[in-house]
């Protein structure tokens, strides 16, 4: 599953691309990566569907920043889900009017 | 606080309450205990070593969404760290009511079950420090 993260040095740019980018990393570069201070996980919004979890109430929607590991763990344990903003689909072109003939 | 009898602890592991599940848990914070005895000594002598941290938890089991083995299990094969916190009650951590906290847990050991015949299933979960941070006592 991937994972949003920012780049926070020029080695993290130069690897991970600038700016908020999408990943699918391994558990060990995640943790490398974040550990050296080059990436960052850019917050993301979960519901909570538990009512035993502490970051909000049953149904809430909550933005964390969630390694990947402890975010499987949290929808695996069904604690929560992701919210992710519906993905822009482009709207199909309208045929061409047909032109009046005379 | 005076003394009191535990009827209220409040147990969270990744974030997640499973203070209704449980009724056992065990804090231990220790150091190495290191043998520094010379030749001449009349006493042995003792200096302290390096630290550490371990919180072992029983759960009664239960399989349900949000509970308990839902929440454990997949810690015993994950190798990033979570936050596990006891407190002696559930009302919010302060001087009277201070939390123990493992912020860079590990889960070593998960027992799923552990009982016999008749007995109401316990599950009993070990956790350890993964970094230096050690055990703490956060007040607020």
């Amino acid at each position: 599953m991937t994972n949003t993260y920012k780049a926070t040095s020029v080695v993290g740019e130069h690897y991970f691309g600038e700016g908020v980018t999408e990943h699918d990393l391994s558990v060990v570069d995640e943790r490398d990566a974040l550990s050296g201070g080059h990436l960052v996980i850019v917050p993301r919004k979960y519901r909570v569907l538990s009512d035993n979890y502490s970051a909000g109430k049953q149904g809430d929607v909550v933005e964390l920043a969630l390694p990947r590991e402890n975010e499987e763990a949290l929808i695996q344990g069904g604690h929560l889900e992701r919210v992710d903003p519906p993905k822009e689909i482009p709207a199909e072109p309208k045929p061409a009017a047909k032109k009046k003939e005379d | 606080m005076a003394i009191f009898t535990l009827t209220d602890a409040m147990i969270i592991i990744n974030g997640v309450t499973l203070s209704d599940h449980s009724n056992q848990v065990t804090i231990t914070d220790s150091r190495d205990d290191k043998d520094v005895t010379a030749f001449g000594a009349t006493s042995k002598a003792s200096q302290k070593g390096l630290g550490d941290a371990t919180m072992d938890i029983v759960l009664f089991q239960d399989f349900a969404s949000g509970k308990t083995h839902a929440t454990l299990s997949p810690l015993i094969s994950s190798t990033t760290p979570v936050a596990v916190e006891v407190r002696p009650t559930s009302a919010a951590r302060s001087a009277t009511n201070p939390a123990a906290l493992l912020s860079t847990a590990l889960m070593f050991d998960y027992k799923m079950l552990d009982g016999s015949v008749g007995d109401v299933p316990t599950t009993t979960a070990t956790f350890k420090n993964s970094g230096n941070a050690g055990m703490t006592y956060p007040t607020s």
